[in-house]
């Protein structure tokens, strides 16, 4: 029996191994190396500091201003991502739908294209006025021109517009292969009960589908509080630093100014809030019950 | 009486004597803080003009080559210690962050260098990027490369930090006279030099003839001629991103306004940027900008450079490393000129004169042996040695830092052979406003201007500050990040120890007066 559950460990030995050297290890190093001084004048004899960093933090940084931008970033990107995500899905979603694999195809596009690339492609279209966006796609849809140099209110809307294109298309496929899960018999029963379409949304599709968005809503908030290349490639941080975000701010600390343990520093700030509001998200929306 | 007059007299020699050793101590004293401060001003880091022009002279060049001869390999190899080469091969990595037109230059100067030194096997990782992170990520791991390419303030970072050999150790005091002074002074830090520089670098303001009909050569004749631009040919007359800067270009302006980055107070390197220089030149390209329309606040200089190609604009800034794009687009109406005086002050707008060159990463970075630390000294001297810098000039048209280089490619100007003919005045151009620039700054400090500069004169091209505030806030952030890094004390230092034994000679002559009105009463 003792034998058994001693080869059963070695089963999970790989798994447990690559768990501590690619997760915990960089985690507990990043943590020692924020108690120390590591930086470019101290990089290969560095000493323990205590909490010198994080009084650094406090004193000296921009911890409140990042604080919003981080909360305006990743709340500003999720509701709509999800919300462009979830009604594209819908759409896909109708029975009577016709071209619906090549409308999928399209849809799936931006997903198809290397991140970063897009992400050069849409820094061109944002170019005020030579960009499409400015020159074409805004007038005719009778709307203001964008510019991110001049404005922090556009720079806001440059970030979440083109961070919507790149993730719509995992929102919409996820929630797609939700709703196709659920039985079409349900909406037949609440269509001869006399449902409408609000109705049978609201009792059906969307209690329906709750364990998805819980996990959606709970990954993508962490995927997105930590999104880096989208603010560091189109505006990098700016005006000033209007748009930087915990993660874009630890990066310049680390590879502008070569201040690993500052940067070290605001990543273990930067987690300790995911964790912390993850917890509170969790605990008052009640949305990982549907797990249980 | 006799008595009395003998005191009287007595008194009067001592009262004499006192005097002189008054005057003496006061003159001893004055002329001893005098020597000690001048001998113990620090480096100046402020801006200064330089010249490559005229700190170039022939009779150097003739005698460091009789001396130094960086082109032949024998000569090489006895300068790094060698008589001969070892039975074993010896294999050195090297980054190289040349751009696509320089490693053309770069693979002729490797194939040559291979075929005169067959036991070194070059290792080499194109692409690199300048700039120091990637570099100290492998040196943390001690796998920086052997032998690494960057740019000089960077270099100087790396120096700093002990991640780059001190080559002042290895090689002879003269080799400096090799070079242009410009350029290995960039490369210098504390007397210590760290690399050896193989192009001496720049923006210079360039324009197209199409629609400039002349350089102007004063801020007014600038506007004057943007605005003529604009109404004339409905074109940007400029195009310079100023928000997007970080302050490499705006480096210029600030000091065509009298500003200088850095100053010393009490020995201590502090920032200077909060100055009516700082402010005036921000207004001036804010009213450029949104008061007379005629610069477009492009969002990257690569903006700017593709709209000088596609004649959107007439003039823009930037550096001689986008020559060749510029001159296949433009041709003959291509012009390059230095950048104007600022007619409010009537000082030049001065860019940095900076440099790139070639570095060797310290064994504790690297896990280099000496027998490779001997073959990467031997490959930094080749590689800015004269057939190859020259090699540069002639292919890429980078400015050669190597003196004997420097001095044929100015030859080649002044006989007009570079060719499209068109060329030399272009060249002209560039090489003169090598005459009306400042040192870059090396010191490790200049690390934390760029992000400062930036995220102020952004918000204030975003029109959320003022001038001032963003001068004001551009050096608190400058200042708290040195202090962050320990850069810079919050408080200012004592004055120097050295100085204590002078002030102490002065303490009996500020207290004798004391004393003397005490013994009175």
């Amino acid at each position: 029996m003792k034998k058994d559950k001693v080869i059963n460990f070695f089963y999970i030995l790989p798994i447990f191994v690559v768990t501590l050297f690619l997760f915990l290890f960089p985690l507990i190093y990043s943590l020692y190396i924020s108690f120390t001084n590591l930086s470019l004048l101290h990089f290969f004899k560095y000493s323990y500091v205590g909490l010198a960093n994080y009084i650094i933090i406090f004193k000296y940084g921009y911890f409140l201003v990042l604080l919003k931008n981080t909360l305006i970033w990743t709340i500003g990107s999720l509701v709509t991502m999800m919300g462009l995500g979830f009604a594209l899905a819908l759409i896909l979603n109708q029975s009577d739908l016709k071209g619906r694999s090549i409308f999928y195809a399209i849809l799936i596009l931006p997903w198809a294209f290397p991140g970063f690339i897009s992400l050069l492609i849409w820094q061109g279209l944002w170019v005020d006025p030579y960009g499409m966006m400015n020159r074409l796609i805004l007038p005719m849809l009778h709307l203001p021109r964008v510019n991110s140099l001049t404005s922090t209110a556009d720079a806001w809307i440059e970030l979440i517009v083109t961070n919507d294109w790149l993730s719509f298309p995992y929102f919409m496929t996820v929630f797609y292969s939700a709703l196709q899960s659920i039985p079409r018999e349900l909406y037949d029963i609440a269509e001869l009960d006399g449902a409408n379409v609000f109705t049978k949304f609201f009792t059906i599709t969307l209690p329906s589908l709750k364990k998805t968005i819980a996990f959606v809503f709970i990954t993508s908030f962490v995927f997105t509080w930590n999104n880096f290349y989208p603010i560091y490639v189109l505006t990098g941080g700016g005006p000033g630093i209007s748009t930087e975000t915990f993660i874009v701010y630890a990066y310049q600390e680390a590879f502008s100014y070569s201040n690993f343990s500052l940067a070290a520093a605001w990543s273990v700030i930067s987690t300790l809030f995911v964790i912390v509001l993850g917890i509170i998200v969790i605990r008052y929306t009640h949305i990982l019950d549907s797990f249980t | 009486m006799n008595v009395l007059s003998k005191n009287r007299k007595l008194k009067g020699v001592s009262g004499t004597i006192i005097a002189i050793i008054v005057v003496i101590i006061i003159i001893v004293a004055a002329v001893g803080v005098y020597l000690v401060m001048t001998s113990h001003h620090p480096t100046p880091t402020v801006s200064t003009t330089n010249s490559l022009i005229s700190t170039t002279s022939s009779t150097s060049t003739t005698t460091t080559t009789s001396i130094l001869n960086t082109s032949n390999p024998q000569s090489l190899m006895q300068l790094v210690g060698l008589t001969s080469a070892p039975s074993t091969p010896v294999t050195i990595t090297v980054w190289d962050t040349y751009s696509s037109s320089e490693n053309q230059s770069f693979i002729q100067t490797l194939a040559q260098f291979e075929q005169e030194f067959p036991w070194i096997h070059v290792k080499v990782t194109p692409g690199a990027q300048v700039g120091t992170s990637q570099f100290e990520t492998a040196a943390k791991a001690g796998q920086a490369p052997i032998v690494y390419r960057d740019s000089s303030d960077s270099g100087g970072a790396l120096f700093a930090a002990g991640l780059v050999l001190n080559l002042s150790q290895y090689l002879p005091p003269s080799i400096t006279s090799l070079y242009v002074p410009t350029a290995i002074n960039d490369w210098t830090l504390n007397g210590s030099i760290y690399g050896l520089p193989d192009d001496v670098n720049y923006i210079v303001m360039f324009y197209n003839k199409h629609f400039v009909p002349y350089a102007p050569n004063t801020t007014d004749q600038l506007i004057q001629i943007a605005e003529q631009v604009n109404k004339t040919y409905h074109v940007w007359g400029i195009a310079y991103g100023a928000s997007d800067e970080y302050g490499y270009r705006f480096a210029a302006w600030f000091a065509g306004y009298g500003g200088q980055i850095f100053t010393t107070q009490n020995g201590q390197i502090v920032p200077d940027l909060n100055s009516s220089a700082m402010v005036n030149a921000l207004n001036f390209w804010y009213n450029l900008t949104y008061n007379l329309h005629i610069n477009y606040l492009a969002p990257s200089s690569g903006v700017e450079g593709q709209l000088f190609i596609a004649n959107q604009t007439a003039i823009i800034f930037d550096g001689p490393w986008d020559l060749n794009e510029y001159l296949q687009a433009l041709g003959p109406n291509l012009g390059a000129a230095p950048l104007p005086v600022v007619s409010q002050t009537g000082l030049r707008a001065e860019p940095f004169i900076g440099s790139t060159g070639w570095l060797i990463a310290t064994p504790q970075a690297s896990g280099a042996s000496p027998m490779q630390i001997k073959a990467a000294l031997i490959f930094i001297l080749y590689v800015t040695n004269y057939q190859s810098d020259l090699r540069l000039w002639d292919v890429a048209h980078d400015i050669p830092a190597n003196m004997q280089a420097y001095n044929a490619a100015l030859t080649e100007l002044k006989e007009g052979k570079l060719q499209p003919a068109y060329l030399n005045q272009i060249m002209e151009g560039i090489l003169e406003q090598a005459q009306y620039g400042q040192k870059f700054p090396n010191i490790p400090q200049m690390a934390y201007y760029w992000d400062s500069f930036h995220e102020y004169a952004s918000e204030f091209f975003a029109q959320k500050i003022s001038a001032n505030q963003a001068a004001q806030g551009m050096e608190q952030a400058f200042v708290q990040s040195l202090i962050q890094n320990g850069l810079m004390s919050t408080i200012l230092p004592p004055p120097p120890i050295f100085l204590i034994p002078y002030i102490m000679l002065l303490v009996p002559v500020l207290v004798a007066p004391i004393v003397k009105i005490k013994g009175k009463w």
